[in-house]
């Protein structure tokens, strides 16, 4: 996802994040001048997001966002399918290659 | 706009006309061998090994690849980068293709003479309809990011600059076709990988692969994740969309066709080879961005921000805007002018000759070929210069292009079908893989479509099937 913000121009922010909606552990996502940034990689669960401008001790309203990934039983079934399909996609390429070769050579 | 990176405007432009001026000049320098139509569109079936191995990895270096790869690492991680690479795997494994296509069709020149010739009109008119809609979609998105790279770089309006990459692309298809196309693809993918390699070293050269590793684990775990869902659902629906891509697509059919026969194989295998790291390596660029403490504000500037920024804490800064540019440029010319060529030999061969009934007289041929390469570009023009977010197009051809895949397997490879059956599965693919495109993700698509045609093609050879036409396109 990408978080974007309004700031004072030129002004320096920085963006937060914690598990918590407290900030009891928060870790800094960026420092700088920027007018945003994208996110990715983020653990399944929630995570609270917020935002300041370094020359203010004033914090944004915290953004919460929730990671859901795709369901387990349904990943597993598709990935085999996927397996499946790529298996026998690839096993039809190489047994009818050797099998119209042998025909050219006979 | 990378500001990191910014070359000013007139740089821009000058790096641009330079390379237009450059590929230009070799297009009518190797221009004129094209004596005949098969020259100007086959490039006289003599392509050897090292010019095939090149120019079939040049064109499959798209700005997708060079742009969408570090993407996919970003958002994907570990198996979002390896995702990417296993479209080399249709390649490799068109590699097989290449002997049988050959065989079936020794005077083949586009890929739908062999639809026509196993699948009749019916299915013809669905491969037409599927690979211009793709093919369409593929050359829109690279002008469009051809426009938005210029922007972000040198801060070339849009329009103008998507405009100048077209008019280059054009002009040299244009004058040295088939020639042209594969001479320019050699020094370009020579050009393309000296760069990535060179960006990928400096990358290196400022990672403690410790503490990026701790970076990533703590702030990006899921990129690291064994089991990431997308990412992994993403590696076969890649690998699927890639098959389809090269199996059905008239660029690389038109490659078979213009390679010597007894190198051809080798030269698709070895292309696949050669392109494989290639989104490994710009993907890991993208992955440094935490570690490096680059902060990424536009996602499908990725690439060019790491890359620039990398450089620039290298001492490469004065460098940076001007080599990216040249690379990017290169990858998206090799795709552009591959795929005009390929585009409007199957305008030529199969809508006017094919569909119409017209037969191409030799003499007017080269003003016939002039007039379709402009038609595509202004085609091109006209789609790209709304600036739609056409790569959804492309993505959407996903399951389109998947539907062809056993179709194509079984054409070649197989003697009897039942040929109502596989053009039935080719409409069910194609619908079963959109519906899963919309509903479950695009991550899924390219698998549903394939999976669907797959059951109906393996259906089709044992349900009332049919010797398949013997003879031979003339």
């Amino acid at each position: 996802m990408t978080l974007t913000w309004e700031k004072t121009p030129g002004a320096a922010i920085e963006l937060q994040q914690s598990p918590d909606s407290e900030f009891g552990e928060p870790v800094t996502r960026y420092q700088g001048t920027d007018t945003g940034s994208v996110i990715t990689g983020l653990a399944e669960g929630l995570h609270y997001f917020r935002i300041r401008e370094t020359s203010s001790e004033r914090w944004s309203q915290a953004l919460a966002m929730r990671v859901e990934f795709f369901p387990r039983a349904k990943l597993w079934t598709i990935l085999s399918l996927g397996a499946a399909v790529v298996l026998a996609t690839i096993a039809t390429i190489i047994a009818g290659h050797f099998k119209t070769r042998k025909e050219a050579e006979e | 706009m990378i500001a990191a990176t910014a070359i000013s405007n007139a740089s821009g432009w000058a790096i641009v006309v330079a390379l237009g001026v450059l590929w230009v000049a070799l297009g009518v320098f190797w221009g004129r061998k094209a004596k005949n139509p098969e020259g100007f569109m086959l490039a006289g079936r003599k392509v050897g090994l090292s010019l095939g191995s090149a120019t079939a990895m040049a064109t499959w270096v798209t700005s997708n690849t060079t742009m969408l790869a570090p993407v996919f690492a970003l958002t994907l991680g570990m198996w979002g980068m390896l995702a990417y690479s296993t479209a080399s795997f249709g390649l490799m494994l068109f590699a097989f293709f290449v002997v049988r296509i050959r065989k079936i069709l020794p005077q083949g020149v586009t890929a739908g003479d062999f639809f026509r010739l196993r699948y009749g009109r019916a299915g013809w008119a669905i491969f037409l309809i599927i690979t211009m809609l793709y093919s369409l979609s593929w050359l829109v998105s690279m002008a469009i990011a051809g426009g938005d790279l210029m922007f972000a770089l040198a801060g070339i309006p849009y329009l103008q600059g998507m405009t100048l990459i077209l008019v280059v692309c054009v002009l040299y298809t244009l004058f040295g076709g088939l020639y042209a196309v594969i001479g320019t693809d050699f020094i370009q993918s020579l050009i393309i990988l000296i760069g990535i390699v060179f960006i990928g070293a400096l990358v290196v050269m400022r990672l403690d692969f410790g503490e990026a590793y701790t970076h990533i684990s703590t702030h990006q775990p899921s990129l690291l994740m064994l089991a990431m869902p997308a990412a992994l659902l993403a590696v076969f629906n890649n690998m699927l969309f890639g098959f389809g891509e090269v199996f059905h697509n008239n660029v690389w059919w038109s490659r078979a066709f213009a390679m010597r026969r007894e190198i051809a194989p080798k030269a698709f295998f070895l292309s696949g080879l050669l392109w494989f790291p290639i989104p490994i390596a710009a993907g890991f660029i993208a992955l440094a961005a935490g570690p490096l403490g680059i902060n990424i504000v536009d996602e499908n500037q990725t690439g060019p921000t790491v890359a620039a920024a990398a450089m620039a804490q290298s001492g490469f800064g004065f460098l940076a805007g001007a080599l990216i540019l040249i690379v990017l440029f290169c990858s998206m010319a090799s795709s552009i002018d591959s795929l005009l060529a390929a585009t409007s030999d199957l305008l030529i061969r199969d809508v006017q000759e094919g569909l119409l009934g017209k037969k191409h007289d030799e003499r007017n041929f080269r003003k016939l070929a002039g007039i379709v390469i402009i038609a595509v570009g202004v085609i091109t023009w006209l789609l790209a210069a709304p600036h739609w977010p056409i790569i959804n197009a492309l993505f959407i051809s996903g399951p389109l292009v998947g539907s062809l895949i056993w179709p194509v397997i079984a054409g070649l490879f197989w003697e009897k079908i039942n040929r109502h059956l596989v053009i039935a599965g080719i409409l069910a693919g194609c619908a079963t893989g959109l519906t899963a495109y919309f509903t479950l993700g695009w991550f899924t698509a390219s698998l549903a479509g394939t999976a669907v045609s797959m059951l109906f093609t393996i259906a089709a050879r044992y349900i009332s099937p049919a010797p398949f036409q013997k003879s031979r396109i003339k």
